[in-house]
């Protein structure tokens, strides 16, 4: 699968990999702490950055203000 | 405002469903999202839930009939999901909504998995639900400006067609125009 920035989708792959594995491995058997951060830190600037080159940036942040889509954590 | 719902049985554990989600695309069953990407993830340790922010771009999530009356080009949609797994209550819910055309169309889905309580390590449960809602005015407006828009560029083309043709008959030296201006 692609990332919406052509150049992110070799950082997606690691992140995506290194997510996939902590998620099976560890947080499905209790062991919440997180990993990845680092991967995930390369990874969500890129994407970041191609959202905003896209013009896709202020469609995405309208939608995250709605009451539904808010973080409770 | 429409909504539908649905029920649905995976013969397979809640945890091996979850883990089949985040690795979901791409499947020869969905050949028309495009990309996949993570925008947000953050895990609270004392509730247990991992909560994630994903945005994802199809061809054509929305009607064809939008993109057909509202734009020229390919039509690129934009997702974007919100979800959230919760270990102490073996729930993964995820929302998500579209952003494209969404003064016009609100689009929502929600899918919630939880292990069937008949066979909670072998079976799993979805329920689905989706909400759709359409702006008629904003709809209404969408369609004027885009065939107010088409009028004005076929105008153009009329007013150029036209200065074409006058600068041929004048060419061919069809003298009868200028005749009538000396009169």
């Amino acid at each position: 699968m692609e990332s919406i920035g052509k150049n992110c989708t070799p950082l997606k792959h690691e992140y995506d990999a290194c997510f996939n594995k902590w998620y099976t491995e560890k947080f499905l058997k209790g062991e919440t702490t997180p990993e990845c951060t680092e991967l995930f830190e390369k990874y969500r600037q890129c994407v970041v950055a191609a959202i905003k080159e896209q013009k896709v940036d202020k469609m995405l942040s309208e939608a995250q203000k709605e009451t539904k889509f808010q973080s409770k954590i | 405002m429409k909504i539908h719902s649905s029920e649905h049985e995976y013969n397979h554990p809640w945890s091996h469903v979850t883990a089949a989600v985040w690795q979901k695309y791409p499947n020869d069953q969905a050949p028309h999202v495009l990309t996949v990407d993570v925008l947000n993830r953050e895990v609270d340790q004392e509730k247990r839930v991992l909560r994630t922010e994903r945005l994802l771009t199809m061809r054509q999530k929305v009607p064809s009939l939008f993109s057909k009356l509202f734009s020229s080009g390919e039509p690129i949609s934009y997702v974007y999901e919100v979800s959230e797994v919760n270990l102490d209550t073996n729930t993964f819910t995820a929302v998500s909504t579209n952003l494209t055309y969404r003064d016009i169309m609100v689009m929502d889905e929600s899918m919630t998995y939880k292990p069937d309580p008949k066979a909670p390590l072998a079976r799993t449960l979805v329920h689905q639900e989706a909400a759709v809602s359409v702006s008629l005015s904003r709809f209404s407006s969408y369609c004027e400006d885009a065939v107010m828009s088409r009028f004005k560029a076929n105008a153009h083309l009329g007013r150029r067609g036209l200065e074409q043709v006058i600068d041929r008959i004048m060419l061919e030296g069809q003298l009868k125009l200028h005749t009538l201006q000396m009169a």
